[in-house]
């Protein structure tokens, strides 16, 4: 009997996930597939808004890196006001972007440590009922 | 007394709500001796293994399985509260129900200046996904919901507020500060 496990939902993402594994007669795994299951349509509906939204619109792309998203439409931005691809920043803004840059990374690091790996490796046991994950 | 069970969820949100339940920092200690957490990416739970008294919800319906989810969290929690712009309005994710899902769907796969790959002019049609809904539905019109805390994210005392209130029992003070929208 071919057999099919699914993982639902992958929880230590945003962008909503599900992981399918798929597995022959014999148990030997073929496919595993991994589905992005949601579709929320930013592309579309940011156009047509006022240019200066956009960094705070796509912050909500995802909470849990949402500095990344507001520099990456600030650079857009950027390109769009003129200001070119980096070289019509001033000093001062650049520090600014490089400071948020790294106050991002810092907190996406000790939040991925201590809230998202730490706990499944230390409180596995009491964590996660044995039937699941 | 046994603990209270809370169960959370993210639908269509961006786990922005969820990360500001973690931003009450040291007290998710005090939290984990007040409540039993059930399903909830933040236990990695994925289904109810017993009745919950508090099931938090983040992020509006924009597909089936949103919907599914939502109704699971109705028939196994005594109380749901809808966490933040997007389960309680739609949020952002509904600025796309002035817009046909198709236009939306073609500009991200396959008219989007962005779009290099899909030579085929595929659209995502796989068993696996869900199917998406006309529009971006906020929670209460799909269920009851019992509590609504705003925010885009709601702030962190303010869910640690809320929270301590519905398991005391307490009446919630809201100070003006606390209610902010973005």
């Amino acid at each position: 009997m071919s057999k099919k496990i699914t993982i639902e939902p992958v929880t230590r993402v945003e962008g909503h996930g599900k992981v399918t594994i798929h597995m022959d007669n014999n148990g030997n795994v073929y496919q595993t597939r991994l589905h992005i299951v949601e579709f929320r349509g930013f592309e579309r509906f940011v156009q047509g808004r006022p240019y200066w939204e956009a960094p705070v619109l796509v912050q909500r792309l995802c909470g849990i890196c949402p500095v990344s998203h507001h520099l990456a439409a600030a650079k857009a931005l950027d390109v769009i006001v003129g200001a070119g691809t980096g070289e019509g920043l001033t000093p001062t803004g650049e520090k600014m972007r490089r400071l948020m840059h790294y106050g991002q990374f810092f907190q996406s690091h000790a939040l991925h440590f201590f809230h998202l790996s730490s706990p499944d490796f230390l409180l596995v046991s009491t964590a996660t009922p044995p039937s699941e994950t | 007394m046994s603990k209270p069970v809370i169960a959370t969820t993210s639908l269509a949100g961006c786990f922005g709500c969820h990360m500001s339940i973690l931003d009450i920092d040291e007290r998710i200690l005090q939290l984990f001796d007040l409540v039993e957490f059930n399903k909830s990416p933040i236990d990695d739970i994925k289904k109810f293994t017993k009745p919950v008294d508090i099931g938090i919800i983040e992020g509006g319906c924009c597909n089936s399985e949103n919907v599914e989810v939502l109704k699971d969290f109705r028939k196994n929690c005594k109380i749901l509260i809808s966490l933040g712009e997007c389960a309680i309005m739609g949020g952002l994710p509904a600025l796309r129900n002035g817009i046909p899902v198709e236009e939306c769907l073609h500009e991200a796969y396959i008219g989007g200046p962005t779009v290099q790959l899909n030579t085929k002019h595929i659209l995502p049609n796989d068993d696996e996904l869900p199917m998406l809904l006309d529009k971006v539905y906020p929670c209460h019109e799909i269920v009851k919901i019992d509590y609504y805390l705003p925010g885009c994210p709601p702030r962190a005392d303010l869910i640690w507020d809320a929270l301590v209130a519905l398991i005391t029992g307490d009446p919630l003070k809201l100070p003006y500060e606390l209610i902010k929208f973005d």
